[in-house]
């Protein structure tokens, strides 16, 4: 029998491996310090402060009005950037183009725009547009932005077959730009994944053993390509090798769990299952639970067999059944609860926080049980479902705070305006059509929440088959152990 | 008998498709986020504009702005404006700000109304021990004026130095 669900290799491999991006490191700054104009100079600085919604509008007021003068370029280019951050990335990509084909643009100005247009263009997947954009950069670029070319260059060459192209163009692997770092990992990942390429390995091991212990992206990226590798040595069947990589995991890191898994999969393929139970017992012991975490539950007693300890295998095959148990029935529980209003109440706290949910989520009774949130989070569509869910709140919010303000300047007015009559118009067609569309992602949410949850629930309804199966196991080979003494 | 059936199974499928054509326009209907993020920036750009248009002082008043250029080594505590022997402005600067402002960001200090013509503004710089005085003379345009005050030290100077710029916009009709 193999308890031991090797199969999970693949899906745990696209679970850590998937392309990394973020709109934060997708969005460079702008060179600040050449900014004169007073307008570009005060919204740049709001949105340092935190203030980045405030700020674009403000920019975009100047821009309108035409203030903003020599410094025009600069200021749509920051507009691009925060068009990124925010997500709006075909609307970054036409503001970047619109500056990069303009004949007054200044040379530094039209290599950035192409540059970071091709940079949305890849994580679009449209690679042929990502190469013919970085095909007009023609100089003017810093060292980082030297560091995004390359990377941005060599994972659409890679993407669109060029194998030879895409090596021969790899940027160094440095944390100049966290960007760069990022595509080398997907790089790294997708030559050892799709073409069985040792320069793939290469470029993990040496993200994996950047000198940055201070960066907090660095050490992330760090975290998940020692992971990868340690896998993908796993997969070829070397334990020893890869323990090595899964070693530098973090403790603290996210995905430190399933290096615990890994390692312990490692002396188990080794036949040393008291050392593989060391990592094992150790992951089992944690009462948050995850794809990986209920692996742990077959895996423990499986390996207690193997060590010829059955009777505490069978302790372990009849815990982990009635753990089974319990946690079917709180996910049908959950089931329910998500299903009643108080989930949308739940879910839907304190908009102005990304996480805002989670503290009215811990404290109430009508929330789901504390420990399968980490079954939902774990799923990346649930996360992308709720963040959206969440922003389109936030959105609502900016909304309400807009009418207020309307509101006020109404207030302080002898006379009605036209112009305030026109912009209270916008205003509630706007809420409207942001209630209908959190409405719709709401229902979205509440669906990406039940079929994680049925998914959980038939992954343990196949345990228990193996579990049945594994106390056979270890019946009999206790009672081959006695006959054996006697 | 046979007719009916007939007709009974063409109008659930006509019923069918309707509805489906129905689910789907409404689907269509659903702003995405990127659509109504960028008329939420744009009403707010307009709400901007119309506050400006309707508030005198937002209008035609003269507001002022402050940054640091090339000052690694000073600190600025406060700034003070006096206009005709009368304190109009005072802001104090924490280190965040501080650090915000060297990295190329403006801080709004205020604005005041105040009529066209010549004016004498006198502008005081508090950085520790020292005080940094000013004096400008400007002359205030019928539409909105921005005067920005910038604070720099020149590499062969010990002592800071404030520098000013001008702008003029026509008032928002």
């Amino acid at each position: 029998m193999k308890l031991i669900n090797r199969s999970l290799l693949t899906p745990l491999l696209l679970l850590i491996g998937s392309s990394l991006v973020s709109n934060s490191v997708l969005a460079s700054q702008i060179n600040a310090k050449k900014i004169s104009n007073t307008f570009l100079g005060h919204a740049y600085l709001k949105h340092q402060q935190g203030q980045k919604f405030q700020a674009m509008a403000m920019l975009m007021a100047a821009d309108k009005q035409k203030r903003l003068g020599g410094d025009r370029q600069l200021g749509q280019l920051f507009l691009a950037h925060n068009l990124t951050e925010l997500g709006l990335h075909q609307e970054a990509i036409k503001v970047y183009e619109q500056l990069a084909r303009h004949n007054k643009s200044k040379q530094d100005i039209k290599a950035a725009a192409w540059l970071e247009s091709a940079k949305l263009h890849l994580q679009q997947r449209r690679y042929d547009v990502t190469l013919a954009s970085l095909n007009n950069v023609k100089k003017d670029l810093n060292k980082k932005q030297k560091a995004d070319f390359k990377a941005a260059k060599s994972r659409a060459l890679l993407e669109t077959g060029k194998l030879k192209a895409a090596l021969a163009t790899l940027p160094r692997i440095s944390d100049v730009s966290i960007w760069a770092l990022y595509q080398s990992f997907n790089i790294g990942e997708q030559l050892i994944d799709e073409h069985n390429n040792k320069n793939g390995a290469m470029i993990l091991h040496h993200i994996g053993k950047l000198d940055n212990n201070a960066d907090e992206e660095v050490q992330a990226i760090k975290d998940q390509a020692n992971l990868v590798l340690g896998f993908s040595l796993l997969k070829i069947k070397k334990p020893n090798k890869a323990r090595k990589y899964l070693e530098r995991v973090r403790l603290k890191s996210h995905l430190s769990n399933i290096a615990l898994l890994g390692m312990g999969w490692s002396y188990s393929s080794e036949d040393n299952h008291e050392q593989a139970l060391v990592f094992w017992m150790e992951l089992n012991n944690k009462t948050n639970r995850s794809a990986y975490g209920y692996e742990t539950l077959l895996a423990v007693p499986y390996a207690l067999g193997k060590a010829n300890a059955y009777n505490q295998a069978i302790q372990y095959y009849y815990a982990a059944q009635k753990q089974i148990n319990a946690d079917t029935a709180d996910m049908n529980e959950a089931i329910k609860k998500i299903n009643s209003n108080v989930f949308a109440e739940l879910i839907s706290s304190n908009p102005e926080h990304e996480t805002g949910w989670l503290s009215s989520w811990k404290g109430s009774s009508g929330s789901p049980e504390n420990r399968l949130l980490p079954l939902l989070l774990d799923n990346p569509e649930f996360q992308a479902t709720l963040k959206e869910y969440r922003t389109l709140l936030q959105l609502k919010q900016h909304n309400q705070s807009i009418s207020a303000d309307i509101k006020q300047l109404e207030s302080s007015l002898t006379q009605t305006s036209a112009d305030i009559a026109r912009l209270y118009v916008r205003q509630r067609q706007l809420d409207e059509q942001m209630q209908h569309s959190i409405n719709n992602q709401f229902i979205k949410l509440k669906q990406q929440a039940f079929n994680t949850l049925d998914r959980y629930k038939a992954q343990l309804n196949g345990y228990s088959e193996r579990i049945r199966f594994g106390i056979a196991q270890a019946i009999e080979g206790g009672t081959f152990k006695a006959e054996e003494g006697l | 008998m046979l007719l009916t059936r007939k007709h009974i199974f063409i109008f659930a499928l006509t019923f069918l498709l309707a509805l489906l054509t129905m689910q789907q326009s409404q689907a269509e209907n659903i702003p995405s986020r990127a659509t109504l993020t960028q008329t939420t920036l744009e009403l707010r750009r307009d709400l901007l504009i119309a506050q400006e248009k309707h508030l005198s002082k937002e209008r035609t008043g003269l507001h002022f702005y402050f940054n640091i250029n090339n000052l690694a080594s000073s600190k600025a505590d406060s700034i003070s404006i006096t206009l005709a022997g009368k304190q109009v402005l005072k802001s104090t600067f924490d280190e965040k700000l501080l650090t915000n402002l060297a990295n190329g960001g403006m801080q709004k200090l205020g604005a005041i109304q105040l009529r066209a013509g010549k004016h004498e503004l006198i502008i005081q710089l508090k950085s520790g021990k020292r005080n940094i005085t000013k004096t400008i003379e400007l002359k205030k345009s019928a539409g909105r004026d921005n005067l920005k005050i910038t604070i720099t030290k020149l590499l062969q100077q010990r002592t800071p130095e404030i520098i000013f710029k001008h702008e003029t916009w026509a008032a928002v009709q």
